[in-house]
This record gives C-alpha cells, structure tokens and sequence, in this order.
C-alpha cells in the first residue's frame, strides 16, 4: 500500500516523451514480454502436453500452444488411480505444515532476542551467524541424525531445514523496526517476553515473517533430496517430489517404449505429474505476492 | 537517501568490555537480570548446536579411516591422508575447475541478468502491463527442481523441442544432455531460468524506493535517462547489489547442486560433476568413502567461507556495505 502511493507522488514528474524516449519505451516493453514468455512458456508446454492424446503426443515434437491431438484426460484418471501420489501428497502436506509452523516459531524466537541488547545478544548472533559460513556437510549431518535415531522418521525432514541464519537476521532486522514506546508501554502493562514476542512483535513484523513462511513452505513443496537420503527404508514418508522423480523414470519415453504393445497414453503422465505437483504451489504465491514488498535479504532495509 | 541498516552493524553499537576480570561477572549478572528473555533463545540455540554444530565434530571424519560399523571413536586415525589423496586425485581437479566455473557463471549471470530486467522493467511505468510480467518472470522459481529438470531432460532429448529447433538450425540430432561441452551452458541457462524474476524483485523494490527528487534535481540540471540511470538509480541500488552479490558469493559453492544431480550422467561428469555431486556420489550415493568424502566437505566449507569472508571485506571496502 505504502509504496504504491510513494510511485503515485513520484510520476508528479512531468516529462515530455521524445522519439527517442517512445522508440526505447516500444523495445522495452517488446523484450519484457520476450522475457515473460519464455518464462512461462515451458510450463504453458507441459499443461498442453497433460491434457493432450497420448499418441498425437509422442508423434508431435514441437512446442505445444494448444493440445496435441483431442483433449484428453486419460493422463489424469491414470495417475489419480496411483496410490503412491497421493501419500506422497499427503506426506507432502505434513512436512510442508509442521516445518513451517516449527520454521517460523524458531525464527520468530531467534528474530525477537537477537533484536534486544543485551551481552548475550552479541555472543549468541556471532554463534548464529557463523553457521551461515561453516557448516558441517552431507556426511557429518547425516550422521548426527543417525546417532539421533532420526533416520527413516518424519523428523529428519521436518527439523533440519525448518531455519537458518539468514531467516534469523531478517527476523531481527523486522523487530528492531518495532517501535520500542509500544514495547515499553507493553511491559509496563506487566507484559512478559513470550506475550511481547506474540502479540505485539510479532503482528507488527508481519511481512518479513510472511516471507520467511513462504520460503519454508516453498522449500519444502519442493525438496526431493533430504528425504532420499534420510528416508531410504521408509518408502511410506516419501514427499510428493521423490514419488514423483521416481515415477518419471518409470514413465519415462525409452521405458514406455521397452513394453510392448506400447501405451500411448502413458506419455501423458510425465507432464500430468508436473502439472498436479506445480499447480497448489503456483496457486499459493500470488498469496503471498504482497509480502514480497517487505523482502529484505540478510537484514539489508531496502 | 535511506541509510541502510545492517545486520551486524547494530550488535556492534554494544559498549566493549575494557576490562578482562569483570567480564564473566557481567555476562552472569545480565543473565540473571535477563534469563526471562535469554529462555526465549533456547530452542534456537539448541537447533543450531544440533544440526550445525553437532555435524562440524563430525568434521573429523575426515582424519580417519571411517567405517559405519565402528564409529567415530573406534575408527583408524589417518591424518591428512584424505588432503594428500584429494590433491593427487586428476577427478578432483576435473570437479574443482566445473565447481568453478559454473558457480562463477551462475554468480556472474545470476546478478548482471536481474539487475538489468529490474532496470528494463522499472522503466515501464504502466502497472497493467508491469505486474503481469513480473509474476511471469518469478513463476518457475516456485517450480520445484524435480520438474524444471525433467522438462530440460525432455526438451534436449534426442527428438525433444530444443533438439528440433538446433537440428533445424544444422546442427547435429542428438541428446544434447549427453554432450559435456554443453553442459555448463545448459545448467546457466536453466538456473537463470527458474531465478531471474525472483531475484529481481528486491532489486525492482531497490529502484522504486530511490528517492525521486534526486530524479527530478538531475532532469533540472539537464541530465538524461541514461545519465540518471547510471548516476542516481544504480548508486541507489549498489548496497542491494552489494549484499546479494556477498550472499551469493558466500552460497555460490554450494548451490545448483539439485540441478546438477537431476540433470547430470556418467557421460557428462567430465564437465557437470561439481564438489557437492563428488562429494555425495563418494559418500551416500554409494561411493562408502565416508573419510574422503568428509575432507573433500571440509575443503568445499573452507573455501566458501573465505570467500564469503572475503568478498565482505572487499565490498566493505569498495562499496561502504558490508554484509556483517
């Protein structure tokens, strides 16, 4: 809202266009919309290609703009009838869920402290930070989690990535924009830290967290490789992603090809993956677009 | 103009201690005055003690002949056999310069292509058309790396829409992902795909909050677009451009990762095969070289971190930002 306005007192400026300015204007605009095709246009293939007719499909190599063939919804029904998407999903769900929840909790913990002044802040922000720097690697974290008895649970794909240093520091750069009269008023009132840090900190630094829950959630949607080397036995806890790297292998061209007599229908089901794995996600982010103003990285204000 | 705020900066505002013996009396007096507050810490404190520090102790690895079986404790010490071997190793050097040089084009690229759409983009003043574009450009940063590289897979195979387009243009039909010598073009091209549009959108937020009226005072004194651009709007923006490129910097050896691991193959190792690839195929991805797996994590972590360090020391220098 803010900065909307701020453009609307900035276009008081008054210039008259020359050619130059109108010719400059034209390619611009041309090359944006270049850009923003080529961005969306793989991803305009593949819904083409999900709900097009398998054997026009495979005969078809080139760009999709509409359906190869008949509009077909055979893909769909033959992955609905696939058990293991739907766990997957579900897995999906939990760990997008609690990972967040545990994500911005952590980060609203570290965020609040790190934003008051005291000698243990210090201390404790260079402990936080340098993890930023140094980290201990696959193999070494792997362990940890096995000595912790992590292995093949939920929790060695909720906990390790829920956080990070950067998320912390924004947090705090969040609460420090905090007027500290309202605090003071509040602990005047007999407001405790765990109070402030919710009902007062907390709605007041809404943006930053907003974006920090984002990136949990999309992290998360999104991740395959935690879960392939944590959850090697436990094929059940499976996140949607590695169901579905796996399936397209099996599903894919030279594999279908190897069965004979050859099912055209099943070309289809690579792009019908993507497309119900992609679609919840790329609905979710315009919720999330207004926040984007209020992204600051590493606790730059911009 | 905003100053910028910086993360460390603040913490550092904290009166130093001058003298030595009464510093731990301090530090026990503000933990009794404060533990209401230093409780909050905890579970913080406890994440990051178990999932980073916890795994730096397992750093020793790398100094021992590890087994699963044995354990740390009862493993063979070895010392820097694991450095010597990482040296000697022609692999190594192979995966050392790919580590290199596609970090470098993905930093190099993964800053210049953003700032500038952010530029071009910020110059378009009708909203109608300038929103629409953006959510257009920062949509395949939300689509997970499983399928972007399954659609490059799709696109550059043997009869795939990319092939067609280059076989159209004479070149040979082929897998072009089989083919190294495309490889670090392919892996810049896709990164730069899924991340242009998101990373521009701090720098688009940069551009709208430079202060107009150092617009207006330069239109005044006869300054054109280009001028402006180039001596208000880009100053206004350098300590964003500062501060991802530090971050970036400091990130650079480990990321891509996800897409190189989707995207790569034995064919293609020669060029695509990356620290953290070698590393993970060496260790878990059934290479049960634990040892050298561990020291050639080490070494990835030495680096990034003097590079990180580094780089925010000389934008320090350079730009007056620095990171922390």
């Amino acid at each position: 809202m803010k900065k909307e306005k701020s453009v609307k007192i900035s276009t008081g400026m008054v210039e008259h266009p020359s050619v130059g300015r109108i010719v400059f204007l034209v390619v611009d605009i041309i090359l944006l919309l270049g850009i923003a095709f080529v961005c969306i246009l793989p991803l305009w293939h593949v819904i083409m290609a999900s709900i097009s007719d398998g054997y026009a499909l495979y005969t078809t190599k080139s760009l999709l703009f509409v359906p190869a063939g008949k509009i077909s919804f055979e893909g769909f029904s033959k992955v609905i009838a696939l058990s293991q998407v739907w766990k997957g999903y579900g897995m999906t769900l939990v760990y997008v869920v609690s990972s967040t929840v545990l994500g911005v909790f952590l980060t609203m913990c570290g965020g609040y402290y790190l934003s008051k002044k005291t000698l243990w802040t210090k201390f404790i922000s260079i402990l936080i930070l340098l993890t930023m720097m140094f980290n201990g690697g696959l193999v070494p974290t792997y362990m940890v989690l096995r000595t912790l008895g992590l292995l093949n649970t939920p929790f060695a794909i909720i906990i390790p990535g829920c956080t990070n240093a950067i998320y912390i520091m924004m947090a705090m750069t969040a609460f420090r924009n905090v007027p500290p009269s309202i605090e003071e008023a509040a602990t005047l009132d007999g407001c405790g830290h765990w109070r402030m840090m919710f009902q007062i900190s907390f709605p007041m630094a809404k943006g930053i967290m907003m974006v920090v829950a984002m990136n949990c959630v999309v992290m998360q949607w999104n991740s395959w490789f935690p879960a392939s080397i944590y959850l090697t036995t436990a094929r059940d806890l499976w996140p949607l992603q590695l169901v579905m790297k796996e399936l397209m292998n099996t599903y894919s061209e030279s594999n279908i090809l190897k069965t004979l007599p050859i099912d055209f229908d099943k070309f289809v089901i690579q792009y019908v993956l993507i497309v119900i794995s992609t679609i919840p996600i790329l609905i979710a982010c315009p919720f999330f677009q207004r926040y984007f103003g209020d992204m600051t990285v590493g606790g730059v204000k911009e | 103009m905003e100053e910028k705020v910086l993360a460390g900066e603040r913490t550092e505002s904290i009166p130093p201690k001058e003298k030595k013996p009464k510093k731990e009396n301090k530090f026990i007096k503000d933990f009794k005055q404060n533990w209401r507050l230093h409780i909050i810490i905890l579970p913080v404190l406890a994440f990051f003690i178990i999932f980073s520090y916890f795994p730096m102790i397992g750093i020793i690895t790398a100094f021992l002949d590890y087994r699963p079986t044995r354990g740390i404790f009862k493993s063979e010490w070895v010392g820097f056999k694991y450095f010597g071997q990482i040296f000697s190793d022609a692999q190594f050097a192979l995966v050392f310069r790919n580590t290199c040089v596609m970090a470098c084009l993905n930093l190099f690229f993964g800053l210049v292509i953003p700032v500038i759409f952010a530029l071009l983009l910020s110059e378009v003043k009708i909203k109608w058309l300038n929103r629409p574009i953006q959510i257009c450009s920062y949509l395949p940063n939300f689509v997970a790396a499983v399928v972007v590289c399954n659609i490059v897979i799709n696109f550059l195979a043997t009869n795939g829409v990319v092939t067609n387009i280059f076989v159209a243009f004479g070149a040979e039909r082929e897998n072009i992902l089989s083919d190294p010598k495309y490889f670090w073009g392919i892996n810049t091209v896709v990164n730069l795909w899924q991340g242009m549009g998101y990373a521009a959108i701090v720098f688009t937020a940069a551009i709208q909050n430079v202060n107009q009226d150092l617009h207006e005072a330069a239109v005044l004194d006869g300054a054109n677009r280009w001028q402006r651009m180039w001596h208000i709007t880009l100053p206004g923006i350098l300590p964003m451009i500062v501060t991802m490129l530090v971050l970036k910097t400091g990130l650079m050896f480990s990321t891509g990762f996800d897409n190189i691991l989707l995207l790569y193959m034995p064919s293609t190792y020669e060029t695509a095969d990356v620290i953290s690839t070698y590393t993970y195929r060496m260790s878990l991805g059934g290479g049960n070289q634990y040892g050298f797996s561990a020291a050639v994590g080490l070494f990835q972590s030495v680096i990034s971190t003097v590079l990180l360090v580094l780089s925010n020391w000389l934008s320090g220098k350079l730009a007056k930002t620095s990171l922390f």
